[in-house]
């Protein structure tokens, strides 16, 4: 087994310190930092991301995962800035206004970093403006929006109404999520996705950008 | 002949706070079977005295009449707004711990304070026996928001209770508390002195998803 294949699978048993260990032992061996990201850390991500789909493993054991996979990035980051690696996609996330719950948003941040994007998390009661402001200040592909309670869900709505006031509704893929949202009330406010849990929150937001840079 | 007593009010703060461990890892959805158990059990252990310095439990409580510009329940309804909250520390730490990529800690920190949050509902009931023990009142029921009573009696809750000025708690826009791992309940007040319905019904309750749901 491959070094990079190692990190993978430590990184899938939550070893952050073997995952770490590995990393700096794969940098030595003169391995592309890029290579050790997408196939050592995110590709475990990926398989921890899928197994928790089919209910194989459960939060916990995504949660173990992802503290070895940012232990494995702390230590890859300074050679890939370096080597001017760029994310596969850049995307703002925050929990609406009004709203102070993070759990959830949180978990999507955490399965997006797995997927490879940068993310800038705005945290809770996020303002529409700073949303936008966010996206355009970094050049992000996607705006994700969390709302865990029917009084605020609303206000993703205000977010994407002042996107087309400014004429920056097509710049950007909208998402969201969160206990009440549902599909429906997505298409209704005009969201791009809707998902139901953090895993397919990251495939979509995975494919987004890979279709957007093909 | 409910009267005597509606004007009674308090805050205490002399509550020692309790956490079931098998409760944190219920709602983290940690059971023996997950591979990442131990890891969490280890660091639940290291980081559980350092939690629990972190919890500033507090209770509110104010005995009075729902006012008449209130539409969700009959003005004039004799009435406790209670709070309940563990303060704004171990959120802050565990929002931090997300931030910084540790999200195992964040998890556990939140659930922890959590735990600690539902125990308060012993120190609840032993105030309030102790409030309605000198009064010609029993209490008829427990309404919590949004199952029982819409978001909107959260801020009805939150100002006749002082929230502000007692604990320097704030309200969202969506009617949410700060500290987040805070909570209200009203309870409705009956002249039948025998009465004394404080207690949470997992079987009343409308929320079929919780985590500990009994």
């Amino acid at each position: 087994m491959s070094v990079v294949q190692e990190i993978s699978e430590f990184l899938q048993k939550g070893r952050a310190k073997n995952v770490q260990k590995l990393v700096q032992q794969a940098l030595d061996e003169g391995i592309d930092p890029q290579v050790i990201l997408n196939e050592g850390l995110l590709a475990g991500m990926m398989v921890v991301g899928a197994k928790f789909k089919r209910e194989e493993v459960f939060v916990p054991d995504v949660l173990v995962a992802a503290r070895a996979m940012n232990m494995g990035i702390e230590v890859l980051a300074p050679k890939l800035a370096a080597a001017g690696n760029e994310p596969v996609g850049k995307a703002v996330i925050g929990t609406v206004k009004g709203d102070l719950h993070d759990i959830g948003k949180n978990l999507v941040s955490m399965m997006l970093k797995g997927a490879g994007l940068e993310i800038y998390d705005l945290g809770v009661d996020v303002e529409a403006t700073t949303f936008i402001q966010k996206a355009e200040e970094i050049g992000a592909d996607i705006i994700c929006m969390s709302a865990l309670l029917t009084t605020t869900m609303p206000y993703m709505k205000d977010v994407i109404d002042l996107l087309e006031e400014k004429e920056l509704r097509e710049k950007y893929v909208v998402m969201v999520g969160g206990a009440p949202v549902t599909e429906k009330f997505a298409r209704e406010i005009g969201a791009d996705y809707y998902t139901a849990d953090a895993t397919s929150a990251a495939e979509v937001a995975k494919s987004v950008v890979l279709k957007e840079a093909s | 002949m409910i009267g005597d007593g509606l004007n009674l009010a308090g805050k205490v703060t002399d509550i020692k706070p309790c956490i079931s461990r098998e409760e944190v890892f219920r709602l983290m959805g940690c059971h023996e079977t997950c591979e990442a158990y131990e890891t969490i059990k280890e660091l639940y252990e290291e980081i559980l005295p350092k939690a629990i310095q972190k919890l500033e439990p507090a209770i509110l409580y104010r005995f009075g009449r729902i006012p008449r510009d209130i539409t969700f329940l009959q003005p004039g309804t004799p009435v406790v707004y209670t709070i309940c909250t563990v303060g704004e520390k171990i959120e802050e730490w565990s929002s931090r711990a997300f931030k910084e990529g540790n999200p195992v800690e964040g998890m556990l920190l939140s659930a922890i304070a959590d735990s600690a949050l539902f125990h308060m509902d012993d120190d609840l009931e032993r105030i309030l026996n102790q409030a309605c023990a000198g009064t010609s009142m029993g209490i008829k029921c427990r309404m919590e928001a949004p199952q029982d009573i819409p978001m909107e009696a959260q801020k009805l809750i939150f100002h006749e209770t002082g929230a502000k000025e007692q604990c320097a708690m704030a309200l969202s826009e969506g009617y949410m508390f700060y500290p987040v791992k805070s909570s209200g309940i009203l309870f409705l007040l009956t002249e039948d002195k025998s009465k004394f319905a404080v207690r949470h019904e997992c079987r009343n309750c409308r929320s079929k998803t919780c985590r500990l749901r009994q």
